[in-house]
């Protein structure tokens, strides 16, 4: 039986069914992508070769793409300005609190991620809803109803409202993640700490934030990844309207693709798409990675 | 080394074996899926071919066979089956969106069906007219079956019929009998009465205007109401944007001019650039909102058992105001052909094709059919199917077409390619959220048609 398996041609043979479907599942759509971007495809029609005409339109004159990879970039940083500190900061309040209140509290900072993103989505379509949303409603009885406005119609306030409604999705494994990071933390340098003298402020950023520094990377890598791929928000909000002041590019590149039926124009989107998060994550290992923060 | 062979042969077998495995167990479970797909036999194709026997294909964008259009399509097709045992239908059947791809591939392929529906609108009919896919119709013979003005000249182009429209579908301004009383508001006749109307029901935390603009399509349609009240004109809109000449006429700008002055006197409820179509109803028909712009297939809301009684038996409708000092009356509608029958110019079978067609838009049939069952709005004449027995809002329909003088017989954001279609409903959109200035708007809009024009 060993020899068996160790002989070469097994070895393909038993492999072989394997790289088929590979090749079948993702490489040649990939290739077919790669082809298609070159062409001015429309559905199911033939299929004219157009050479870079789709490239050169993206990086001359398509401004709503590069108004979503910057609204995709705005995320992302978002994700870690604010979002992640929050995170954090919840997860050590968490640890400290102890007892039912810590597993009370785990559940319900958790629940938002239980729950379907369409949803927790029409759920801030309709508190926000300027006719019968309960959020300016609350503005008004506070006294603040110069605060009231068209969150989700307003050019100048809809892609803060989309950004805050997408932080506060992820809120949850966010917070989960940094908690799980927190209680690793052993107990030995709590206790070490404490001896030495080091409270506060000092005690977090000289030991807790270092030894939390592995989860960090994990966060900051997971919202980037999410920050990019932004679909399913924009699209149950606002359908990145009004205008492309909440476009996000996966949202706009379905619509290239199945509303506007330009299947060449969204590939050649795609391939983009594929190569600047290549980038992206280069420069991540860069910075993140090689430094080791 | 017969042994390893065998083994290697073995091993491989079952690699593949247990990867198929891993597929649909049950792969003749996934076609029962109506929903998504497929092609149905009616009993009478199943029958055994006689000698002269004759399958048509028919190919329609109703999934649903057992109410509604797709049961009426069925039995309009089984009731041409009785007269002429000797034809068979063979029916295939996909969603809106499936099956648009699928009908090009048919076109691709030079396989079209022997019959089928098509959209009325240039964007679709003028790829099935230029590859002559479709079989042209003798005009003449449909001269007794009362279709409204304009109905066939949509499916008309260069002077030849392509098509006969089953669906007649334009704009009203529904309104809420009840709350317009009780604010001792008149029916709203101008855009003037729109605005007046506006401040009083604001000033009582009512809404105008319901109005979906996340759905775009419908921001777009109401736009094109005001241009069509400047320009009295039904066709001077939709030839402007074939020939990307909008920004040169100062009626459009007018029309446009007219919407911002509705926009910016709250006519629409504050919400609805982002209200999609469902949210926007909702305001209508929970009595949160006065009026409701939208097309006339809203009719069953009459009858909508769903809808609080107090609401349904209050709704009803009026023909979409006019604008003072526009020349425009409320009797040109912009009203299109939602969708009609077409048949194939290669199908062997032509002349049996075409005589099904004829009898399925038969207006003793479907015209009496679509009416009583609130199916649709034909687009044809329908008085004598009336029953005596149809409500308020039925009447108000039925009104509003009957006295029509004038309809576009397209929509402006249909006339070109789907990429024109998405980009102009997103630019309008952009337009009435202030984005852009009623300027810029037309000027980007002949640019998108220039756009289109080169695709």
């Amino acid at each position: 039986m060993d020899k068996v398996l160790g002989n070469k041609k097994t070895i393909f043979l038993l492999v072989l069914p394997g790289i088929l479907v590979m090749i079948a599942g993702v490489l040649f759509p990939i290739l077919m992508s790669g082809y298609l971007s070159l062409t001015s495809m429309q559905g199911g029609g033939a299929a004219k070769f157009v050479g870079l005409q789709n490239y050169i339109k993206i990086f001359t004159k398509d401004k709503t793409f590069w108004v979503s990879i910057v609204h995709a970039i705005i995320l992302g940083f978002s994700y870690m300005l604010f979002q992640h500190p929050i995170c954090m900061g919840f997860a050590l309040l968490l640890d400290k609190m102890g007892g039912k209140a810590e597993k009370v509290f785990r559940v319900l900072f958790f629940i938002p991620c239980v729950i379907s993103i369409m949803v927790t989505s029409k759920m801030w379509v309709n508190i926000l809803n300027p006719t019968f949303g309960v959020f300016n409603k609350v503005l008004t009885a506070i006294g603040m109803e110069g605060l009231a406005r068209n969150w989700l119609s307003d050019p100048n306030t809809v892609f803060i409202s989309v950004l805050f409604i997408i932080m506060w999705q992820g809120f949850g494994y966010g917070m989960l993640i940094y908690y799980a990071g927190v209680k690793g933390i052993s107990g030995d340098v709590n206790e070490a700490c404490q001896i030495d003298g080091a409270t506060g402020f000092r005690k977090f950023f000289s030991v807790t934030l270092p030894l939390l520094m592995p989860v960090v990377k994990v966060n900051v890598t997971l919202g980037m990844i999410s920050a990019l791929k932004q679909m399913e928000t924009v699209f149950l909000i606002t359908d990145g309207g009004p205008g492309d002041r909440s476009q996000f590019i996966a949202n706009y590149l379905y619509q290239q693709a199945f509303r506007a039926f330009k299947y060449g124009y969204a590939n050649a989107i795609a391939v983009v798409f594929v190569v600047i998060c290549l980038v992206v994550t280069v420069i991540y290992n860069k910075v993140i990675v090689v430094e080791d923060l | 080394m017969k042994m390893k062979k065998l083994l290697a042969a073995l091993l491989t077998g079952i690699m593949a074996v247990s990867l198929v495995a891993c597929g649909n167990p049950n792969p003749a479970s996934a076609g029962e899926d109506k929903s998504t797909e497929t092609t149905k036999e009616t009993e009478a194709a199943k029958t055994p071919e006689k000698s002269e026997a004759v399958t048509l294909k028919f190919f329609s964008n109703v999934p649903d066979r057992t109410a509604g259009l797709g049961l009426l399509e069925e039995t309009n097709l089984n009731s041409f089956k009785e007269a002429n045992p000797d034809v068979n239908f063979e029916t295939e059947f996909l969603q809106d969106e499936p099956y648009k791809m699928k009908i090009q591939t048919y076109m691709q392929s030079k396989n079209m069906p022997d019959m089928w529906m098509q959209w009325g609108h240039p964007a679709a009919l003028m790829p099935v007219v230029q590859g002559g896919f479709a079989a042209e119709l003798n005009p003449d013979d449909y001269k007794d079956y009362g279709f409204v003005p304009g109905a066939l000249e949509a499916f008309t182009i260069d002077g030849k019929l392509y098509g006969l429209p089953k669906n007649a579908d334009f704009w009203v301004l529904y309104y809420n009998e009840k709350i317009l009383n009780d604010n001792g508001i008149a029916v709203p006749k101008t855009t003037d009465d729109l605005i007046a109307a506006a401040k009083i029901l604001n000033a009582k935390g009512i809404q105008a205007v319901s109005l979906t603009g996340k759905d775009r399509w419908p921001t777009a349609i109401t736009l094109e109401n005001l241009i069509l009240r400047k320009t009295a004109d039904p066709k001077a809109f939709n030839d402007a944007i074939k020939t990307g000449t909008t920004s040169s006429n100062e009626d459009f700008l007018a029309g446009v001019n007219e919407f911002i002055r509705l926009v910016d006197n709250n006519v629409f409820q504050p919400s609805y650039l982002s209200d999609d179509y469902g949210t926007a109803k909702n305001l209508f028909i929970q009595g949160q909102a006065a009026m409701y712009v939208m097309g006339s297939w809203e009719m069953g809301m009459g009858s909508d058992e769903t809808i609080p009684e107090e609401v349904r038996k209050n709704i009803r409708a009026t023909k979409f105001p006019t604008v003072n000092g526009f020349p425009g009356t409320a009797d040109d509608l912009v009203m299109w052909y939602g969708g009609g029958y077409a048949v194939s110019a290669d199908s062997p079978n032509k002349e049996a094709a075409i005589k099904a067609v004829s009898h399925m838009l038969d207006p003793d049939i479907y015209a009496k059919n679509s009416w009583q069952k609130q199916i649709a709005i034909p687009p044809m004449k329908y008085d004598k199917y009336l029953t005596g027995n149809e409500n308020n809002l039925q009447k108000d329909i039925t009104e509003i077409i009957s006295s029509a003088k004038s309809t576009t017989g397209a929509t402006f954001i249909d006339m070109l390619t789907a990429s024109f279609k998405d980009a102009s409903e997103g630019l309008t959109l952009e337009m009435s959220g202030k984005m852009v200035s009623p300027e810029e708007y037309l000027s980007q809009l002949d640019a998108l048609v220039k756009e289109a024009n080169a695709e």
